[in-house]
């Protein structure tokens, strides 16, 4: 707010003093929004950690699984009988949120269904392919979810801190002009009307 | 012994000197790079094989595949008429079959006939029809049309079996039979010391065979889509009917496993803990050393001839896992774990 926007007037005064009382309001909510998204970020945390070993352990299963397909039946016939497999991965990802935050939600429209006869080595890793496919996506989406809410609480810290630290006591600090502003005006003209009352009965005695 | 004979087996004597040692393929899983897997290789007598191959797993692959074809073709060329048609069987049918199963998977999955052509074996039309010739037809039907009137034209319930199910294995599993039924018929024309060490490669190698299809088809079992046991599986060694129906039938594989005679308990132990891989190396590891003991038994005869197109063909799945794992940058003992050349014993050098 700049000093030419200051009208010291009654009015102004009561109506800066309303916007301070939204404003604390605001703030208090906001306080409330990021305490719970630091809880949510934190929760949400410990889940990824806990989802991530348990995905890097199926992970390297499933590698290890591929690797002897591999070492067992040569890279051509393993990706000759790969190629066949006739239905692929389809997602559609779908906004969702939570608290104003949104992130991405992945549908999963088809997974790769196997119709066509692997050798038992090569089913073996595509079932356990298969198996963490959705895991995979539900951790990336975690992931996203947990840049998305940092990136949120971040920004919501910085609107509190603006609040309470710049934009409440800038209006404090203009209420108070402004008070005292008026307060100086009425003693000054109690001070008038008490010089000119005197000056009267004076005049009149 | 007919000179004839004399010849092929000096012959192959002479080539099994050209095979790679256990301790020489042990130091190609062990280079730390391609361009040092190379370099090595460069010592051996693939040198000219692999002569401006592309530096590809793939291209490789196929580089080793004709040095074994080669290898084969001369031995089958020098047999003398009983084994001939056998060795012809076994091993040309084999890899013929390899390239219809691709031909026919990728003609169903819709995938582009010259991505097909690329994965194919070199080698000529053996029993069927040439694959590329098939690969023209477009679409499976066509292919199905093509091998019409040969010795791999699909009998009537794989095709309803195929159409009823909507899959593609019981075209394959027709293929394999049809293999399976000419390479014994062949293998009666052998003569009786020749046709018990035979047996024993093609019935140990069967019988595993069938054991990771009971194994893998214990779902299908369950949900009625088998064909009756006798026609799923025409051929047994010894592992019957019996045991595959308690491979199907049992609540936990590995309770069948163990009541399983050896050697197959042994070559089954991986399964134990999921290692599918795992138990084809066990296999092939003991067929190479059955027929080491079978050429130590006789020398001068048809054993020989089995062994070094064995020796030859395990050498060059080894040489395919090593190409690949070294490739990928894979600890040479995680290589090792598959291979079977490279795992014997020392004494084997």
């Amino acid at each position: 707010m700049s000093l030419s926007d200051i009208r010291p007037t009654k009015g102004f005064l009561m109506q800066l003093k309303k916007r301070l009382s939204y404003i604390e309001r605001g703030c208090e909510f906001l306080k409330l929004k990021r305490d719970h998204l630091a809880k949510e970020l934190t929760a949400s945390i410990d889940i990824l950690r806990g989802r991530r070993r348990l995905l890097l352990k199926n992970l390297k299963e499933a590698y290890d699984a591929v690797i002897a397909a591999y070492l067992s039946l040569g890279p051509t016939e393993v990706e000759s009988q790969a190629r066949s497999i006739r239905r692929r991965l389809e997602i559609d990802i779908l906004p969702k949120s939570v608290m104003g935050v949104r992130f991405p939600y992945v549908k999963i429209l088809s997974k790769p269904s196997v119709d066509v006869e692997l050798d038992i080595t090569l089913s073996r890793a595509a079932e356990k392919v298969g198996a963490i496919l959705e895991e995979i996506i539900r951790v990336a989406e975690f992931e996203a979810r947990i840049e998305r809410l940092a990136d949120e609480l971040g920004k919501t810290n910085r609107k509190v801190n603006a609040l309470e630290n710049i934009v409440i006591p800038q209006y404090k600090a203009v209420i108070k002009f402004i008070a005292d502003k008026l307060d100086e005006e009425s003693l000054e003209e109690l001070v008038r009307l008490k010089l000119i009352g005197g000056a009267l009965a004076r005049r009149r005695g | 012994m007919s000179p004839g004979l004399t010849y092929l087996v000096v012959r192959c004597h002479s080539m099994m000197a050209e095979l790679l040692s256990p301790g020489e393929l042990r130091s190609l899983a062990e280079a730390e790079s391609l361009r040092e897997l190379m370099n090595r290789l460069g010592e051996t007598p693939y040198v000219e094989a692999l002569r401006g191959v592309e530096w590809k797993a793939t291209a490789l692959e196929g580089a080793y595949h004709r040095v074994f074809i080669e290898r084969v073709r001369r031995v089958v060329e020098l047999s003398l008429g009983r084994m001939a048609p056998f060795l012809g069987d076994y091993y040309y049918m084999r890899m013929e079959l390899l390239n219809l199963r691709r031909v026919m998977r990728g003609l169903y999955a819709g995938i582009s006939p010259q991505r097909i052509g690329e994965e194919l074996l070199p080698l000529p039309p053996y029993r069927g029809p040439d694959p590329r010739a098939l690969l023209e037809a477009g679409d499976l039907e066509g292919a199905i049309k093509g091998l019409g009137g040969t010795i791999y034209q699909p009998p009537p319930e794989a095709l309803r079996l195929y159409e009823k199910l909507e899959a593609f294995w019981p075209l394959e599993q027709a293929l394999i039979n049809t293999y399976l039924d000419r390479v014994y018929d062949s293998m009666e024309a052998l003569r009786g010391d020749e046709r018990a060490v035979a047996s024993r490669v093609v019935g140990v190698a069967l019988d595993v065979e069938n054991l990771l299809t009971a194994v893998k088809r214990r779902g299908d079992y369950r949900a009625g889509r088998l064909p009756p046991p006798e026609a799923l599986w025409p051929h047994t060694y010894r592992v019957g009917l019996e045991a595959l129906r308690d491979i199907l039938d049992a609540r936990r594989v590995g309770d069948a496993i163990g009541m399983l005679p050896q050697p197959y308990r042994a070559i089954f132990e991986p399964l134990l803990v999921g290692d599918v891989a795992g138990v084809r190396a066990n296999l092939n590891r003991h067929l190479y050393g059955m027929m080491w003991r079978e050429r130590a038994k006789n020398d001068y005869g048809f054993n020989v001839v089995l062994a070094y197109l064995l020796f030859s063909e395990m050498e060059k799945e080894d040489l395919i896992r090593i190409t690949w794992g070294v490739m990928e940058g894979l600890k040479a003992e995680d290589i090792l774990r598959y291979l079977v050349v490279a795992s014997q014993p020392q004494d084997k050098d």
